[in-house]
């Protein structure tokens, strides 16, 4: 027998309360003063009765009770066969899935037992170490035993996806320096599919150290999580009220219906906006979107939490979402003649965007962390500095859209911006039939979506700049001859346009198409700085305007973290957030939410694994049983019959 | 219940401070409830002739005097005065045992003191024989209202303690009293049973009438302690540990026992024998009194 939370054990020493109480009480006799001990004397003294009896049994029942109780809650489990007999010293490496899929039913109570297994039938003189995919318990091979079982202990489903790929490759590396023969890794999963699929990528099967996989997954597993919390349209602007949408999958193979809660509050005034309860039926493998009727319209900051209720995995039942509207959005344009942007600050200016324009030569002196994205319409004459400068915008979350007018004076502007192409060197002028147009568009970009009804054909381009190379990211749009017109770099907030949109090399703002267009891009390249989605474990950060400690608002409480200079700004970075939910730096909010494919109970087939070689122990083998509610049911029983005994 | 009545309970008139007023609230309160008058069958002795007066019944004018005078006259009686009483009050120990407010004692420290008082305003004689291992005072009867406050006085004295024995005590008084009269005991009769009832039978061949009220708490019935304890005799200082639930039973067979062949073996001598306790009213013993007065007459 082993307990799960030995730590508990001590408490059962509480069950000999009533028996001191019964020999206190045996000492410590009441005295009586009584008429007279004439009839006491005579009274035939019986040596045993069922006062006596009843007494006895009360005490047994008591004590029985309070050691079943406390015996309850250091989870006592029996150990069946073992599940691998170690007849020599190792070190052993168990991963020990804690992603948040494994809280499903008993999985993980049945990977603690697997664990303390693993642990304890151990021979004296080995090692071992216990590595999660949360990256929880950052560990070394130890050989005390007994204390890693008692960390073994401590041990909960975190919130965190799963990651085991990664942990196998740490595995790996804390066996390379162990000096003892035999090496070992377990893993114990619930063999979800996308997990294990990592697994057989990493070709574990022939691996030079034996890797035994423990399944403690249950065929059949059934779960609905939300997916997502996100916006009608994509882009959260003041003057553009969009309304917030819940969805919702069933990962399962059969229809389920579910209870949705879901509630928006407006930060300004902690107001709630819409507060909704409200059934979803979805069929198998469905996934539903629950359209919310709430505007968001107005600067502030907007909080939104959904959650569905009887479902057997809660991890993934609660999402956020967070979204931080300023009053105007500041966005700067750069031209070297005014009749660069001439147009475009027209078609800009009817929308809430508060427009800066400035000539290109002045960008040294301009403080761009007032703005949420900037225009470059004439980028010709920037030096290194100005593009450097430009690329450490980026890495802050600015946006920059870039329209290439003319040959770059600097040439390394590619490399300043860490950007994978180069142009070819010169502009290509068009010569028959004189102009091009816009041929394809990518109508599943964002930013190009609103122009599945509109024809941007009649557009036209009299010049562009060439690629050597298309680069890694999107193709937003190309031209007729096949060449891009707007690309979209790979991981950055940034947009090119290979085309100048000066009069003398387009009638493109003659065209209905112009302005949406432009709003799109600002809008697009303005809302990461708006709505901030994180996953557990993220890394989150905000701008600070004061100096010292800087209260965090966390799910479970508040921290203090002290903000960090970075080029003359204060940053607060946090990186403690293992809890999903709402975490607020300063004015910002910050929503955290758990990985959404991890509720995706799926299992690999075991003959998929072991066709790769991998050996699999699945969870009837060497089975412990866990006795825990035997011990309650026990614990209840004598509860039971002393009321019993007292009433009779 | 009427204002006087109140004073029958216990409790109640555990309350009053002194002991002649209890006396006197308690038979007031006992005669105010009764539906006949307790003097009735009471032999009278003629005291005078009265002149007839409007209002006065007919049936009681002397028609020989009429014959001889031509007057209308009425005989007046007096009452009759014969019968000498003896309360024995026990102030052993084990009268001071109390479970609720008032103890053996004071029960029948009352109910001595309204004795007295009944008997005084009857025109009889009352004595009075207050006694533990031995006698400790005794007051010879007399009927004159000046004699109750010397009886009440001392029932008020009574300090209670030491042993029984009752039958020695019993003995003595029955060879002391020479006049027949009636013997009243107020006691709980813990001794033994075999030499009590000689005893009793001692009174008896002295031609006494004997009423014996045995006083008793319900917790001495009953004995409804709970938990296991150590128990201190109130006579003898002796203790013993037991557990009361485990002997109850066979202690309330051996109590209804002993008392039952007490009542039986009274019976046989003409002894009137009445178990009372002490959360009881008064006014049962002064029934009992009564009936046992009126049998006499």
């Amino acid at each position: 027998m082993g307990f799960l939370a030995p730590n508990f054990l001590f408490l059962i020493s509480l069950a000999s309360i009533p028996l001191i109480i019964h020999l206190l009480q045996r000492i410590r006799l009441k005295k009586v003063n009584y008429s007279s001990l004439f009839f006491l004397t005579a009274t035939k003294r019986e040596t045993f009765s069922w006062f006596q009896i009843k007494e006895i049994l009360l005490l047994i029942f008591r004590t029985l009770f309070i050691f079943f109780l406390f015996f309850t809650l250091a989870r006592p489990y029996l150990r069946g066969a073992r599940i691998i007999h170690t007849r020599q010293e190792a070190s052993r490496v168990i991963i020990l899935d804690d992603s948040y899929s494994m809280g499903y039913q008993n999985n993980f109570s049945q990977a603690k037992l697997y664990l303390k297994n693993l642990i304890t039938e151990l021979k004296s003189g080995s090692e071992a170490a216990i590595l999660t995919p949360s990256n929880n318990y950052k560990m070394h091979l130890t050989s005390d035993l007994f204390g890693l079982g008692k960390i073994a202990d401590t041990i909960a489903v975190s919130f965190s996806g799963n990651t085991l790929a990664q942990v196998f490759e740490d595995a790996k590396a804390l066996l390379v320096n162990s000096s003892l023969p035999l090496k070992e890794i377990y893993i114990i999963t619930d063999l979800q599919k996308h997990a294990a699929e990592q697994l057989i990528d990493k070709n574990i099967g022939k691996n030079s150290i034996p890797v035994t996989i423990i399944d403690v997954g249950q065929q059949n597993q059934e779960n609905v999580g939300i997916e997502q919390i996100a916006l009608s349209s994509n882009f959260p602007l003041p003057d553009l009220p969009v309304k917030p949408k819940v969805i919702i999958k069933n990962y399962s193979a059969k229809s389920v219906t579910r209870s949705l809660k879901f509630s928006i509050k407006f930060s300004e005034r902690e107001s709630v906006m819409q507060n909704i309860k409200t059934d979803v039926s979805l069929g198998p493998k469905e996934t539903k979107t629950v359209q919310i009727d709430a505007e968001i319209r107005g600067p502030g900051i907007y909080r939104a939490e959904a959650s569905i209720t009887n479902d057997a995995l809660v991890f993934d039942d609660h999402r956020y979402f967070a979204i931080n509207v300023p009053e105007q959005i500041p966005i700067l344009l750069l031209y070297e003649t005014p009749s660069d942007i001439q147009y475009v600050e027209k078609a800009l200016k009817i929308s809430n965007f508060n427009i800066t324009t400035a000539p290109v030569n002045t960008l040294r002196q301009e403080n761009l962390k007032r703005y949420k994205a900037i225009g470059l319409f004439s980028s010709a004459n920037l030096n290194y500095a100005d593009w450097q400068r430009l690329g450490f915008y980026l890495l802050d979350g600015g946006g920059l859209f870039i329209a290439i007018d003319k040959e770059m004076k600097e040439p390394q502007w590619t490399g300043a911006l860490n950007l994978d192409f180069s142009l070819d060197g010169k502009e290509v002028a068009v010569k028959s039939p004189g102009f091009i147009t816009i041929g394809q568009v990518d109508l599943a970009s964002p930013v190009m979506d609103i122009f599945k009804d509109i024809d941007m054909s009649p557009v036209k381009f009299y010049s562009y700049w060439a690629l050597n190379n298309i680069p890694a990211g999107a193709i937003l749009a190309s031209f007729s001859t096949g060449n891009p017109f707007l690309i979209e770099p790979q991981n950055k907030n940034l947009i090119i346009a290979l085309t100048s949109f000066a009069a003398d090399n387009t009638d493109f703002m003659l065209k209905a198409t112009f302005l949406p267009l432009f709003h799109r891009i600002f809008s697009y390249l303005a809302s990461p700085m708006l709505v901030s989605d994180f996953q557990v474990g993220d890394t989150i950060s905000s701008r600070v305007a004061q100096v010292g400690y800087v209260k965090i608002k966390t799910p479970s409480g508040e921290d203090l973290q002290m903000p960090t200079a970075k080029q003359g700004k204060l940053i607060v970075k946090y990186s403690d957030t293992k809890q999903p939910g709402f975490y607020q730096i300063g004015n910002e909010v910050i929503s955290v939410n758990v990985l959404a494919e991890e509720g995706d109970l799926t299992r690999i087939a075991e003959q998929e694994l072991k066709a790769k070689n991998m050996k699999v122990i699945n969870n009837t083998l060497g089975k412990t049983t866990d006795i825990s509610g035997f011990a309650l049911a026990l614990s209840i029983l004598f509860f039971i019959l002393e009321l019993v005994l007292l009433v009779v | 219940m009427e204002s006087y009545q109140k004073y029958l309970i216990p409790e109640v008139l555990a309350k009053l401070k002194q002991i002649d007023l209890k006396a006197k609230l308690v038979v007031e309160g006992f005669l105010s409830g009764l539906h006949r008058s307790p003097y009735k069958g009471f032999s009278q002795e003629f005291a005078e002739y009265r002149v007839y007066m409007p209002g006065d019944e007919p049936k009681r004018i002397d028609w020989k005097v009429y014959a001889k005078t031509d007057r209308y006259f009425i005989r007046e009686y007096e009452e009759e005065t014969n019968l000498k009483a003896y309360i024995l009050l026990d102030a052993s120990g084990s009268m001071k045992y109390t479970s609720g407010k008032i103890s053996k004692l004071e029960y029948a420290s009352y109910l001595a003191a309204s004795l007295a008082y009944l008997l005084i305003k009857q025109r009889d004689s009352v004595g009075l024989v207050t006694f533990t291992s031995k006698l400790d005072d005794y007051v010879p009867p007399r009927s004159s209202p000046a004699h109750l406050p010397v009886i009440l006085n001392k029932i008020d004295k009574i300090k209670p303690g030491g042993d029984t024995d009752l039958a020695y005590t019993f003995h003595q008084l029955a060879e002391k009293i020479k006049r027949r009269g009636l013997v009243i005991i107020l006691s709980d009769l813990f001794d033994d049973k075999d030499k009590v009832l000689s005893a009793l039978r001692h009174f008896r061949h002295k031609k006494h009438e004997v009423l014996v009220f045995n006083i008793l708490d319900k917790n001495e019935l009953d004995f409804s302690f709970g938990q296991p304890m150590i128990m201190r005799d109130l006579e003898t200082n002796k203790e013993i540990t037991l557990d009361p639930r485990v002997i109850r039973k066979d202690y309330q067979k051996t109590v209804n026992t002993f008392f039952a062949d007490f009542k039986r073996r009274c019976r046989e001598h003409l002894i009137d024998y009445h178990q009372i306790t002490t959360d009881m009213l008064l006014d049962r013993a002064l029934f009992d009194y009564l009936e046992k007065r009126s049998r006499l007459s």
